[in-house]
């Protein structure tokens, strides 16, 4: 079930952002010039370490870094689930604990550096009670839109690393039997599902849609 | 001998005609009425011929246990049995078992063997033994039936062996003779002697057997005698204790369905050596014995006697599904796909596995935690029932008795998954043809190995020293190129090699010895899963390090390869390399597990400060609504 869903969703993901990336006529060669970019930025930045302000640590080190670490976690974690319906295990599964680390004082720390940032605000407000209202009167900018769907993305992405943090670490004690050790593997599974899928919505919003209308 | 091969072929073409008609005959014994009680069994005894006995025949004869069993039951259906199919092409072989071991101390040899065709082992027709040699060499411990029946494959020269020992039957009383004086050992002492068809009655409380068919002659006739005037040839002969018989000539076989585990432990008792335990009150019984449970709660088997060997994908092997809920898994996890609950039996308690992630259930069998001794770094030598004759009189009792074996080492098995097994490396002299290497039988190259391995009586004492303690002569490289220099010489058509500890050791054409790797010398390894340990005691109890660490004897213990060559000591083999899990990666996973804890506790804070941030946020947005609220005008 989860090999199933799990090669829609990625599948979906992969398709939807190729569709969007298109529409904002964002090719693969620019797509690769931007991440080698990003590459370079992450070599210098961590050469220039103590001068960063903290807008430029985040925007230039921790923000692809963290990137990064959700790729390496994805590819190790998804790969022998989605093509092979195995468990991981022997390298790949070295290499997803040894990143495991490095993803989770990232997060923690873009918790720390992004929470303030990404508060819900009274337009967020307004875009929410859009939603729901047929009538909604207010002019809402696609900025403010996008604004919204970022906030949500982040918190809920901080929601669902603590909750792939804590499924997994608990599953390393002897509290959790059989039963118990599957459950915690699905809400593992499902829940960092859910976090590359919103992951990758939060990266295109933030990188693409926000630059487009001035945003970071 | 053309009449009687006449009256055979006519017998076979009867059989082959009716065959179908007496495999699906249902016997009085064979229908389950219902009653639990165990019906006792005053019956009449028959002889081979099928004639009844009657205490006062002249001379009497051992009852057969074919005869006097298939008035009531289907002895048909019963031969095609696990215990009895070994010799039937047709039967599904299963997992790899435990093979006889054609054994031989002074030539150092060890030939796994068996009519299954199981990869790695050898089948006796092809090594040149007879169905007659195989029985009077291994029927100590088989309950008859099978090869034992199959004289009809033997050259003719075996013909007038077979009339006078007779078949070597079922022996139904092996298994479900409850009578405490029943003597195996006794059975067992009758192989030797040929006495095939008194084995039965030599064993049982109410009779006597005395004599050895070996010793007679040819035309020695079992009715009319025909002995010479040799004194040791005694005749073979059986005699009933006095009160066997009632007053109806009938004779009571004390026979039950549930077989005792005493009668099991005669062929299948294992011994480990080298632990420090040395008296048996040290030792511990598998768990589900000293729970009360008998071998064959689990080990069961219905009329046609296919015994559930009970490891996990035997239901697929044998196409009888019932038979999964046998295994480990089957009785011990609940399976929901089953539409009547069928784990639990007997009270089988559901593991927990607290902390153990379940990767580890598709990469290990349950027995790679749960069974045999606690791994050490070292294996253990072990003797088994079958290769070492235990419980046999005479069988040599030292440790170090051959045949070598050892345990338990963890192997990949066809199913993938890692169990604890005990495993053997071929010994023996070889002809080699190309790549193809044919063993030659210990008792052809007998005479040059003790020629020239005692060659020399001031340096070849110990060689005869150890010969007299049942353990291997020493070879030195010079001794075994005499040997097979000598081979060659007895016959120049051939080249020969002599197999040992994981190597062909050969001549080159300017007649150096070398030894090279060889299919023929890798080593034969078989899954056991007694004695199961209990959960307090199983690897992993202690935390993952019992078996991720570079101190575990799971991963990294040595194999101890035996070898009588003195002056080319075999290297130890490593556990990695039958786990088939690489030789870096284990080491690098094991070296993880130091920072483990740390990682556990750095994810815990990084969590931590995640749900602190959740929660700062959370709580000023909740602060937010209610200020919202309280200032809303209403």
């Amino acid at each position: 079930m989860f090999r199933f869903l799990s090669f829609i969703g990625l599948l979906l993901t992969c398709g939807w952002l190729a569709v969007a990336l298109k529409s904002k006529s964002i090719g693969l060669a620019a797509t690769g010039e931007r991440l080698r970019r990003a590459g370079q930025n992450i070599v210098v930045s961590v050469g220039n370490f103590r001068s960063l302000s903290s807008v430029e640590f985040s925007n230039k080190l921790l923000f692809p870094l963290t990137l990064f670490f959700v790729l390496v976690m994805a590819l190790t974690g998804f790969i022998p689930v989605v093509f092979f319906g195995t468990h991981m295990s022997g390298y790949i599964l070295m290499l997803h604990v040894a990143t495991s680390s490095l993803f989770a004082l990232c997060i923690a720390l873009a918790g720390i550096l992004w929470a303030h940032k990404h508060r819900f605000e009274k337009a967020d407000w307004q875009v929410f009670h859009a939603l729901f209202s047929r009538n909604a009167d207010v002019d809402l900018t696609q900025k403010v839109k996008n604004g919204f769907w970022n906030k949500v993305c982040f918190w809920s992405v901080i929601s669902l690393s603590v909750l792939a943090i804590s499924s997994i670490v608990a599953s390393m004690y002897k509290i959790f039997g059989t039963h118990g050790q599957e459950l915690l593997l699905q809400f593992h599974r499902y829940s960092t599902l859910l976090l590359i899928i919103l992951a990758t919505i939060y990266t295109f919003l933030v990188k693409v849609e926000n630059n487009k209308s001035g945003g970071k | 001998m053309k009449n009687a091969h006449s009256s055979s072929i006519a017998i076979l073409i009867f059989l082959i005609l009716f065959s179908r008609t007496f495999a699906d005959e249902t016997k009085l014994g064979d229908v389950n009425e219902g009653s639990k009680a165990v019906p006792v069994h005053v019956i009449n005894m028959y002889d081979a011929t099928g004639a009844k006995i009657r205490f006062d025949d002249q001379p009497i004869m051992p009852f057969s246990t074919k005869q006097t069993c298939l008035q009531c039951h289907n002895y048909g259906k019963i031969s095609a049995g696990w215990h009895f199919n070994a010799n039937d092409p047709n039967a599904d072989p299963g997992r790899p078992g435990e093979p006889w071991i054609l054994s031989d101390q002074i030539t150092a040899t060890q030939i796994p063997v068996s009519y299954r065709p199981w990869p790695g082992v050898y089948n006796p027709k092809k090594l040149g033994m007879t169905s007659f040699g195989f029985v009077q060499r291994f029927g100590r411990q088989m309950p008859g039936g099978g090869v034992g029946e199959d004289g009809n494959s033997d050259p003719d020269s075996l013909y007038l062996r077979w009339m006078i020992s007779g078949k070597l039957e079922i022996n139904c009383l092996s298994c479900h003779d409850a009578d405490a004086a029943h003597d195996q050992a006794e059975y067992a002492a009758q192989m030797p002697r040929q006495n095939f068809r008194w084995a039965p009655a030599a064993s049982c409380a109410f009779a006597e057997v005395k004599g050895s068919a070996k010793d007679m002659p040819g035309n020695y006739d079992i009715y009319f005698g025909g002995v010479g005037d040799e004194p040791r040839e005694v005749p073979p002969s059986v005699k009933y204790k006095e009160g066997t018989f009632n007053s109806k000539g009938k004779v009571f076989f004390n026979v039950v369905r549930q077989v005792a585990n005493e009668r099991c432990f005669y062929c299948h008792s294992t011994k480990y050596i080298g632990s420090a335990k040395t008296e048996r009150w040290q030792h511990e019984q598998d768990i589900h014995l000293k729970s009360g449970m008998m071998c064959v709660d689990c080990h069961r088997n219905g009329l046609d006697h296919h015994i559930v060997r009970g490891y996990e994908d035997e239901a697929q092997d044998t196409g009888n599904p019932s038979v999964a809920s046998f295994s480990c898994k089957g009785c011990h996890i609940p399976d929901k796909s089953t539409g009547v609950p069928q784990a639990g039996r007997m009270g089988a308690p559901v593991p927990k596995h607290a902390g153990i992630p379940t990767v580890h259930f598709e990469k290990l069998s349950c027995t790679a935690c749960h069974s045999g001794p606690w791994p050490s770094k070292q294996t253990q030598d072990v003797k088994t029932s079958k290769a070492h004759a235990l419980g046999v009189h005479g069988a040599a009792v030292a440790d170090d008795a051959a045949p070598r074996i050892v345990g338990p080492v963890f192997v990949k098995g066809r199913d993938g998954k890692i169990a604890p097994h005990e495993l053997i490396f071929p010994s023996f002299w070889a002809s080699v043809k190309g790549d193809s290497v044919k063993p030659i039988l210990p008792n052809v190259v007998r005479p040059i190995v003790i020629q020239v391995i005692t060659a020399d009586t001031l340096t070849d004492s110990t060689n005869i020293a150890k010969m007299n303690a049942g353990e291997w002569p020493n070879f030195t490289k010079k001794k075994i190129s005499q040997i097979l220099v000598k081979l060659a010489e007895k016959d120049s058509t051939k080249s020969f090699g002599y197999i040992n500890a994981g190597k062909l050791y050969h001549l080159t054409a300017d007649s150096q010895l070398v030894a090279e790797d060889h299919p023929a010398a890798k080593p034969y390894s078989w899954a056991f899963a007694h004695n199961v340990r209990p959960a307090s005691q199983s690897l992993g109890v202690r935390g993952c390090r019992d078996c991720h660490s570079l101190k575990s004897p799971f991963q990294f213990a040595n194999i101890v390869v035996h070898s009588p060559i003195v002056d080319d000591v075999p290297a130890e083999k490593s556990m990695l390399s039958f786990e088939k899990v690489g030789v870096v990666y284990p080491r690098l996973f094991a070296l993880s597990f130091i920072f483990r804890p740390w990682l556990k506790i750095f994810l815990i804070f990084c969590a931590v400060v995640l749900v602190a941030v959740l929660g700062v946020f959370a709580f000023k947005g909740f602060d937010k609504i209610l200020k919202s609220i309280s200032e809303k005008q209403w």
